[in-house]
């Protein structure tokens, strides 16, 4: 063989395995090099393709855009809402001819997911009689009577359904996930190597009995008829057959859990891998039953198999101990040993007590569980009030004294989690915001480089001039830093896909922007010409993500010095990496 | 308490290297076979059996085929660094450790010229050493990411063999995942 071509001698196995490796732009110019190259960059550009209205955040400091590919909006972040969906569209139609004319394409496509964004306010900039003329005016008028709203086309998602025989799962994430991705028998019967099948109805229950399918999702029932009413030896068999249960809602979950602890013997060992359970203790006194139906079902799992749990768990009685009764389970001798575990806390109450508490159990999990040293992954996840408010000064407990006792629990407790690898808090900021004198300090007194002093002064000249509603007095109010940057935090979140916590590293990251206007009633005072002149938009949100980054590194540089295994640490959206070097630092990857 | 056997590989060129036993077991292929002929060595410590001495004594030699002894050299290398650390052999944690970072020893380790990195990777993946192999497609993954089409056919000495209306073809069925 001459010099020429010497990549060519690797495998195509190989030359696939580093294919997956690129960001979609570079696989979309390597098919162009050359027809071997073009046949397995196909394979890999329509193995996994992600539906949504954002486009893909790119990092040269790791891999993490390569694992998806992303039918998406436009990079530029001042583009209006309409031109991104029209983009959006195009790249549909596009996908819907490429996979009709070359058929071969269908057979590479295995994993298929759509992520609507929940809310889409910031469509129509301003107010009615700003535009400059009237035709511009009609379409901004048109746009608030009707705002435009990512959706899917109906002929790819068939054609998808119908053709991509080698599909393993299709589905829709979030708030109010696209229904038409639904699944019907026949499409189920079409599609033989599905593995993960979402249900809203437990009629479709029926549906995961005699397939391959080993991932079932339990969303909030749509149907009122909500009895299983499959043969209880079809349900043991399809239960027996499952390696991951995600229940995403607390009802369906406990009348799914009743039904299949009726039928199961206690004594047989579930073989499950992963799970997503709820243990919440709300105001409804059936709550403790379905605790309790919770702390069964873990005693039947296989702790041999099981090695992935995450958990939402919340109680709402300051004087209760419910969840003294969870830890106890979880941490029994012989029990559980998790590889993965992602916590999130569930609550009604805007209060630092609450916080606390929840903080206490989850200390006591990582401490005394047998899972302590066997954790490579752990997901903090945390329920903060829309507004940042738990109340501040002498009307409530939002002080800088009690952050900092939280943080040295946390502090105390996370470096008993010896071999931890990756630590993932995705609403670290949003519940610092909670302690106003933190955001403060973080504005006034944050980081000294060159950016940070640059751009603080700006963000500090934009909570000068901007207002706010607070729910809590019921009137507009001066604008604050935790309003500031717990809405950087809330966008910032959102560049993690949010299927299940347990899996933000299996997604790639989605570009977010904010315009500093949209959240919480913000607006420029009545009588400032601000309105006319202020400058403040998506532009600006980059710059403000760097100061975050420098702010978070604080804690990263802490959490990295008390667990020396920890490679990877992710806060909000932002993407830490630890480089063992002559020097051992961190380094941002979206910096 | 029983004196290890030495470990002997040998390459395709007959060049033969020593090694320690953890070393070697770096190479799943090799721990396989060593599975075979000695006991674990937690057990091979203990051993007080009446095994024969000079049987004992002689090397076990592993003949690798596939790899020439400066390639070997190299793999060997990178299997002394990480001798003391354990891998996790975990499937789920695929995409993870997919989208990890080069480690900056291993960038630095396989900053090398094109035909020994390629044989590198071709060692690691003939021994089933999977971190190295994953190591090395990350380094040419780099080498390629954020090129454009004549960028990467430059860089590898690839030869275009589309003609114009191919090329446009492949363009026009691969525009929806075009970054713009």
């Amino acid at each position: 063989m001459t010099s020429e071509n010497k990549i060519f001698n690797l495998p195509d196995k190989i030359l696939l395995r580093i294919i997956q490796l690129l960001p979609q732009q570079t696989k979309v110019n390597v098919a162009e090099t050359n027809y071997k190259l073009y046949k397995l960059v196909q394979k890999s550009l329509y193995a996994n393709i992600l539906f949504t209205e954002r486009s893909i955040l790119n990092s040269s400091k790791n891999f993490q855009d390569g694992l998806w590919t992303v039918v998406g909006g436009m990079k530029n972040p001042l583009v209006t809402s309409k031109s991104n969906l029209e983009m959006i569209k195009m790249r549909q139609d596009v996908l819907l001819q490429s996979l009709s004319l070359n058929k071969e394409l269908c057979g590479y496509v295995k994993r298929v997911m759509i992520n609507p964004t929940t809310v889409i306010d910031t469509f129509a900039e301003g107010l009615p009689g700003e535009k400059d003329n009237e035709e511009e005016e009609e379409e901004f008028l048109e746009e608030r009577k009707e705002p435009p709203r990512f959706s899917m086309n109906k002929n790819l998602l068939d054609f998808i359904k119908r053709n991509c025989t080698n599909l393993e799962q299709i589905f829709s994430i979030g708030e109010k996930p696209y229904t038409e991705v639904t699944l019907s028998l026949k499409d189920i019967s079409n599609l033989p190597k599905l593995k993960r099948l979402d249900i809203a109805d437990f009629q479709y229950l029926t549906h995961i009995v005699d397939t391959q399918i080993t991932h079932l999702v339990v969303n909030p029932m749509v149907s009122s008829n909500n009895e299983i009413s499959i043969s209880d030896d079809a349900f043991s068999k399809a239960v027996k057959n499952l390696q991951l249960l995600q229940f995403n809602d607390y009802r369906t979950q406990s009348i799914f859990l009743n039904h299949f602890l009726k039928i199961w013997n206690p004594k047989e060992m579930l073989s499950l891998k992963s799970a997503k359970i709820i243990y919440y203790h709300g105001f409804n006194d059936n709550d403790i039953g379905n605790q309790n139906l919770v702390l069964d079902f873990l005693r039947v799992l296989n702790p041999s198999s099981f090695k992935n749990l995450e958990i939402v768990i919340g109680c709402d009685h300051m004087a209760c101990n419910c969840l003294a009764d969870l830890i106890k389970e979880l941490s029994k001798t012989g029990g559980l040993r998790l590889r993965k575990l992602a916590v999130k806390q569930l609550t009604v109450h805007r209060d630092h007590n609450y916080s606390e508490k929840f903080d206490y159990y989850l200390s006591e999990f990582l401490i005394k569980s047998p899972s302590r040293l066997s954790l490579r992954f752990l997901s903090i996840s945390y329920d903060v009030p829309g507004d940042f408010n738990i109340g501040n000064s002498v009307k409530g407990n939002g002080i800088q004294g009690n952050f900092l006792k939280r943080k040295r629990l946390f502090e105390d407790t996370i470096q008993k989690v010896a071999n931890l690898e990756t630590l993932v808090m995705p609403h670290f900021l949003e519940n610092a915001a909670c302690y106003e004198q933190v955001m403060s300090d973080l504005l006034w007194n944050g980081c000294k480089c060159d950016h940070c002093k640059s751009y603080l002064s700006i963000f500090d000249y934009y909570v000068m001039h901007h207002q706010y509603y607070d729910g809590l007095e019921g009137y507009m109010t001066d604008m604050i830093t935790p309003v500031l940057f717990g809405s950087a935090g809330k966008t910032l979140f959102r560049r993690l896909i949010n299927d299940l916590d347990l899996s933000f590293l299996e997604y790639p990251q989605l570009d977010t922007y904010w315009d500093f206007h949209t959240g919480n009633g913000i607006t420029h005072f009545d009588d400032d010409t601000d309105s006319e002149d202020c400058q403040f938009n998506e532009s600006c949100f980059k710059p403000l993500t760097k100061c975050l980054a420098h702010f978070y590194m604080n804690y990263v540089n802490t959490y990295g010095e008390a667990i020396p295994s920890l490679k990877r640490v992710i806060m909000n959206g932002e993407f830490f990496e630890r480089k063992l070097g002559k020097t051992d630092e961190w380094i941002c990857a979206y910096d | 308490m029983a004196k290890e056997r030495q470990i002997v590989i040998i390459t395709s060129d007959g060049d033969k290297f020593p090694v320690e036993r953890k070393v070697a077991e770096k190479s799943i292929l090799i721990k396989n076979m060593l599975k075979n002929l000695l006991p674990p060595e937690d057990e091979q410590e203990d051993d007080d059996s009446d095994v024969d001495v000079d049987e004992d004594d002689e090397p076990i030699e592993i003949p690798t085929q596939n790899v020439r002894s400066a390639v070997m050299k190299n793999i060997l290398e990178w299997c002394e660094h990480y001798k003391d650390y354990e891998f996790p052999d975990d499937e789920q944690d695929d995409d993870s450790k997919k989208s990890a970072p080069i480690d900056p020893w291993d960038s630095n380790f396989l900053n090398v010229d094109q035909e020994m990195l390629y044989e590198i990777i071709l060692a690691a993946n003939y021994l089933n050493i999977k971190p190295l192999l994953n190591a090395g497609c990350k380094v040419v993954a780099e080498m390629i990411r954020g090129k454009s089409p004549e960028e990467i056919r430059k860089t590898f000495n690839i030869v275009n063999d589309f003609t114009p209306e191919e090329e446009a073809a492949i363009r026009r069925e691969n525009e929806w995942a075009e970054d713009r």
